[in-house]
């Protein structure tokens, strides 16, 4: 593994990303037809007729549903990763540091909130909270720090030891030049990489979520989509296929681009060069 | 763990309570409060007049004792909904658990044994892209296969119409209603094992002990049994019990889509029906479930790894 | 009369990208039955991987070309079963961290078993001998059923020296093997390997970097230098009289002790009144010691693993917080300290100004003064400024400890605490940062508060040593007294213990110093 150069897959990888982006900003001008209007019969086989992907159970077109959804969950799979980061960065640095008791304390509680089974939670915290788009953000938030905390933990715990935090600490650093200019900097890189990891994981649960129909129904994403692919599956494959082609490819590239990433970050790679 | 249970109770009641609205339209549903006077009297069934540190308590009392409270649309005791639709649920992920965890780690080890050559580079991406495609979806494209195009398994709940008579006949039909339920469970965690696997045993293998026990002269195969894979075990575990929420979740997705009648379709039913007491009854069993699985694989843990028995506890 | 191991030729490539293009270049040397013949070199130099490559353990990235000639096969040749017969039946082999080295999840006992089991023992007569191999490296019966990780370095090694000769190979091959161990443990394993190569007539190809242990225990010696052979005879000749000039280098550098203590203490800087520091785990401790350390002082603080010496530094700076007892710093600053490991004592990834100048700021320093020391201190030091711009992994093991101890002064601290700066430095770069230590005492007036477990390194810096034994201090007083008349048992006991000093006295009378 060690010594893996960026190769064909990595830059495909990175470049599906970078259209997925473009399609993000750019979505809504770039679609033949308004995603939310009628503009053909319902369950219009696709590849066939002037509607690329078919059509839905409302004649709606599937293409420029598809291309607006990329916005929701990629917007999804960013603030849902963004918020647990900064949650888990915190209460696993606060632990990590401190140690002692209050270490115990969130440790016990990570552990908690790590076993209890993390979909049926956000399910709950969805349909408890009224299925919205930030509903779904909080719900995996809510179920996805704890990793983070844990990771960023031992992190601080291990670098909290080293020479030069020690060092820092005899200079009469105060605890904040500590913690951001010696510390941070050096645990980040394995946070940078579970980050790619967890834009994946929860484009996966903002689609699952919209499969099992607790999305939010005002909002075009991919999950949105399958919904209505999941109760004509018999009569019309492609409203569920399409989505999750879509889907597939995404966490695949974000899977691909992060273990580069890992690969580029790895603190034995780094050793190895110095 | 019994903190732990404790910790699940107070988070339903905190669920209960912090959600926008009247608790009493959670506990009793729309239709259980029609009027004022049935507000008022759902409010004292559920004790909803009472202070919050003794509702606290009561509930956590209750939930010990194994009272889930009512299902107002079944107009039964959850725990007994909960119990009838309970072995299918653990048939449906003990099954895909056994599967994930033989296939994923055979696999794992077998591609970090030919690493770098093409079936550890086959092994890789297949892994991958299984890890990557949402669980539903394989699911779906199963049916869509076996189901409807193939016709060779059945794609909808436990058992047949017209029951076979004979046990073995019963049998295989379970066996066969549950193939395609329990391929879309294990191959997303078989995946997942395989990856973890692959990487343990990479990393086992260029340990200082491996190096030992080849300057021994052993037998390549005795070194990966004895040396290797023992070691490589350890973080498999510990994944075994993170994961077991994830399959409790899975299975809501899983027999939503087979109309598999375990407790993953009752909550799923509960969501859609606003069942409140259903889901959180739900939650909490499957919550006691995956501790108990991590009790399990704490257990397991430290009949490999001598210096975890030595810690003092 | 032919060699037991003919290595001819051996060419170790590295891969592309790193520092030179071979590990080893040309390499060849013998290695007869009955002897020990020591493959000497810095770190780096390539003789752990000629070692690695006598069994076929080498990286599979790393190619070879030559000829290892045991026994009238060549081991570069061999594979699969043949290969596997030679490993551990007539080749042993023993590596430096035993804390590593062992299986952590099987029982001692069944790991050198298994040895015997695989090579063609039954399971009764496996255990039999087992129980014999304890015996004969001295271990007790009862560690068969023992787990790794209840024993202690000392004891691992021998587990492993037990594995290695337990099918009675004509060749035993000790990579590095007392280095992770502590002086006292050394001479022990030494000894025991010396007593079993007699009684077996076994070759031996020791590697290390030590000349003191080559003078304890070679019979011939191979001196490498950046892969390649410099010189290579008898270990007196090589010894008494080096022919080449690397050789000659290396055992000059050996530090030698100074008598008579320097310009004399004047006015403590720093007082230990009482210390103790007490772990809740309990044998690791500090108990009761007090001394003071005088201006443009060095005292030693020297002991064993595990006797507190680095606790005390540690409550000295403050990274510690004493259980009872004080400390007075008087004069300027805080202590600071310089650390054991090069590589970890600065930050990755922040340059070098940026930690320099950011030290001087926390010691009270404006932006532009704090920058202007930065460039003072390099020089002092001896490091080029366009350090300044540079990130640690570019600099070597004896440069960062160079930029560690610049760091320190920044806040121009009367008193340094230096945790054993040198152990983990090759003895040409241990010498120049020795040189720096003892020029910053006598151009700066600076105090330093050094431990170390090296009583070489001890005798040649300090003006006074302390030596501690379980947490307190045995003994205490002017270096050249204590080593030359030691009174306290664990002084004689570590003096006893270091090798080479047949060889090479801590004291030498025709050389004053360095």
């Amino acid at each position: 593994m060690t010594g893996r150069r960026i190769g064909a897959v990595e830059i495909a990888a990175g470049l599906f990303l970078a259209l997925l982006l473009v399609l993000a900003i750019a979505g809504p001008v770039l679609t033949p037809h308004d995603p939310w209007d009628s503009v053909g019969a319902p369950f219009e086989k696709p590849f066939q007729g002037e509607h690329l992907l078919g059509t839905d159970v409302l004649g709606r077109d599937m293409l420029s549903e598809m291309i607006v959804g990329v916005r929701a969950s990629l917007l999804v799979g960013a603030l849902a990763t963004a918020v647990p980061i900064c949650l888990g960065v915190l209460i696993g640095a606060l632990a990590g540091y401190l140690g002692g008791w209050i270490d115990m304390l969130l440790m016990r509680l990570t552990e908690f909130f790590q076993t209890i089974p993390s979909f049926l939670f956000a399910l709950i915290l969805v349909a408890v909270f009224e299925p919205s788009l930030w509903s779904t953000i909080a719900a995996i938030s809510a179920v996805s720090w704890p990793p983070v905390a844990r990771l960023a933990r031992s992190e601080f715990m291990a670098l909290r030891g080293r020479e030069f935090v020690e060092a820092a600490r005899i200079a009469g650093h105060s605890g904040v030049h500590i913690v951001w200019r010696e510390i941070l900097p050096n645990a980040l890189p394995p946070i940078v990489v579970i980050g790619s990891l967890m834009v994946a994981n929860a484009i996966l649960l903002e689609s699952a979520i919209g499969f099992l129909g607790l999305g939010d129904p005002n909002l075009m994403s991919w999950g949105y989509l399958l919904s209505g692919g999941r109760t004509s599956l018999r009569s019309a494959w492609w409203l569920a296929v399409f989505p999750g082609v879509a889907i597939t490819l995404t966490v695949l590239a974000i899977n691909i681009v992060g273990d580069a990433l890992n690969d580029a970050l790895d603190p034995r790679l780094r050793r190895a060069r110095a | 763990m019994l903190a732990a249970i404790v910790g699940i109770a107070i988070v339903n009641f905190g669920l209960v309570h912090l959600a926008p609205g009247d608790p009493v339209r959670m506990l009793a549903g729309e239709g259980g409060v029609a009027d004022a006077t049935a507000i008022q009297q759902a409010r004292a069934e559920f004790g909803l007049d009472r202070p919050l540190p003794v509702q606290l308590a009561t509930q956590i009392g209750r939930t010990l004792t194994g009272d889930l409270g009512r299902s107002f649309r079944q107009r039964r005791p959850v725990s007994d909904l909960i119990l009838e639709r309970l072995p299918a649920t653990l048939l449906l992920t003990g099954a895909s658990l056994v599967l994930a965890i033989v296939l994923g780690c055979s696999i794992g080890t077998f591609a970090a044994l030919r690493h770098g050559g093409w079936a550890d580079r086959l092994v890789s991406v297949v892994a991958l892209l299984f890890y990557a495609t949402p669980t539903f979806w394989v699911a779906l494209l199963l049916v869509l296969v076996f189901s409807v195009w193939l016709d060779w398994l059945p794609a909808y709940g436990n058992a047949s119409i017209q029951s076979a008579t004979t046990a073995g006949g019963r049998m295989l039909d379970l066996l066969s209603h549950a193939v395609l339920p329990v391929f879309s469970l294990g191959l997303y965690h078989a995946a997942i094992y395989a990856r973890l696997t692959r990487t343990a045993v990479l990393g086992v293998a260029n340990s200082d002990f491996v190096r030992t026990a080849t300057a021994k002269g052993l037998p390549g195969w005795r070194i990966v049994a004895a040396h290797i894979l023992r070691n490589a075990s350890l973080p498999v575990v510990t994944l075994i019990g993170l994961q077991a929420g994830q399959l409790v979740g899975g299975s809501v997705v899983v027999e939503t889509i087979f109309a598999w009648p375990g407790i993953g379709r009752l909550a799923f039913e509960a969501l859609t029906q606003r069942d409140y007491p259903v889901l959180l009854g739900v939650f909490f069993v499957t919550s006691v479930l995956v501790i108990a699985a991590n009790v399990v694989t704490d257990i397991a843990y430290g009949l490999i790894d001598p210096r975890t028995r030595a810690r003092p506890a | 009369m032919t060699g037991l191991l003919e290595i001819r030729d051996l060419t170790i490539a590295l891969p592309a990208g790193a520092d030179r293009a071979a590990a080893v270049e040309h390499l060849s040397f013998d290695v007869d039955a009955g002897e020990i013949v020591c493959l000497v070199g810095a770190s780096g130099s390539g003789k752990s991987l000629t070692a690695q490559a006598i069994l076929g353990l080498l990286p599979p990235a790393l190619a070879s070309e030559g000829r290892i000639g045991f026994k009238g096969r060549d081991m570069l040749r061999l594979k699969g079963a043949e290969l596997r017969q030679v490993r551990g039946a007539e080749i042993g082999m023993i590596f430096q961290e035993p804390m590593t080295a062992l299986n952590p999840l099987m029982r001692v006992g069944d790991q050198i078993a298994e040895t015997l089991r695989y090579h063609g023992h039954d399971r009764h007569s496996a255990q039999a001998e087992m129980v014999r191999l304890l015996a004969a490296t001295g271990l007790p019966e009862a560690v068969a059923r023992e787990w790794p990780f209840r024993l202690s370095g000392g004891q691992r090694q021998r587990v492993m020296i037990a594995m290695a000769i337990a099918l009675r190979p004509s060749l035993l091959i000790a990579d590095e093997p007392t280095t992770a161990l502590d002086v006292t443990t050394q001479a022990q394993i030494l000894r025991l390997l010396r007593d079993i190569q007699r009684e077996r007539g076994m070759g031996v190809l020791f590697v290390t970097h030590d000349f003191g242990v080559v003078a304890e225990i070679a019979d011939r010696v191979v001196v490498l230098e950046a892969g390649k052979v410099v010189e290579t005879g008898p270990a007196q000749e090589v010894l008494r009289a080096p022919a080449h000039s690397y050789t000659v280098k290396l055992i000059a550098a050996i530090p030698v002790g100074r008598r008579g203590a320097s310009a004399a203490a004047s006015g403590p800087v720093a007082e230990v009144s009482h210390l103790s520091r007490l772990f809740r785990r309990g044998t690791a401790g500090v108990h009761d010691v007090s001394f003071s350390v005088g201006r443009g002082e060095i005292l030693g603080l020297v002991g064993e693993s595990g006797s507190g010496k680095t606790t005390i530094g540690r409550c000295v700076v403050g990274l510690e917080r004493p259980t009872s007892g004080t400390i007075t710093i008087r004069g300027t600053g805080r202590p600071q300290m310089v650390f054991q490991d090069p590589y970890g004592s600065l930050n990755p990834r922040r340059t070098i100004g940026a930690t320099l100048i950011d030290t001087g700021k926390a010691a009270g320093l404006s932006a532009p003064d704090a920058a202007a020391l930065a460039r003072v201190q390099l020089a002092l030091v001896g490091v080029p400024d366009v350090a300044l711009d540079r990130y640690a992994h570019e600099f070597s093991g004896g440069q960062r400890q160079r930029l560690a101890i610049a760091r320190a002064l920044m806040s121009g601290p009367d008193l340094l605490v230096a945790d054993e700066p040198v152990s983990a430095l090759d003895v040409l770069v241990q010498d120049q940062v020795l040189q720096l230590f003892e020029r910053l005492r006598a151009e700066r007036g600076l105090s330093i508060l050094f431990v170390t477990h090296d009583l070489r390194v001890a005798a040649r810096l300090c003006d006074r040593i302390a030596v501690l034994d379980r947490g307190r201090i045995a003994e205490i007083g002017p270096t050249a007294d204590i080593l030359r008349h030691p009174t306290h048992a664990a002084t004689a006991a570590l003096l006893d213990a270091l090798p080479g000093t047949a060889w090479r006295p801590l004291y030498s009378e025709e050389r004053p110093s360095a």
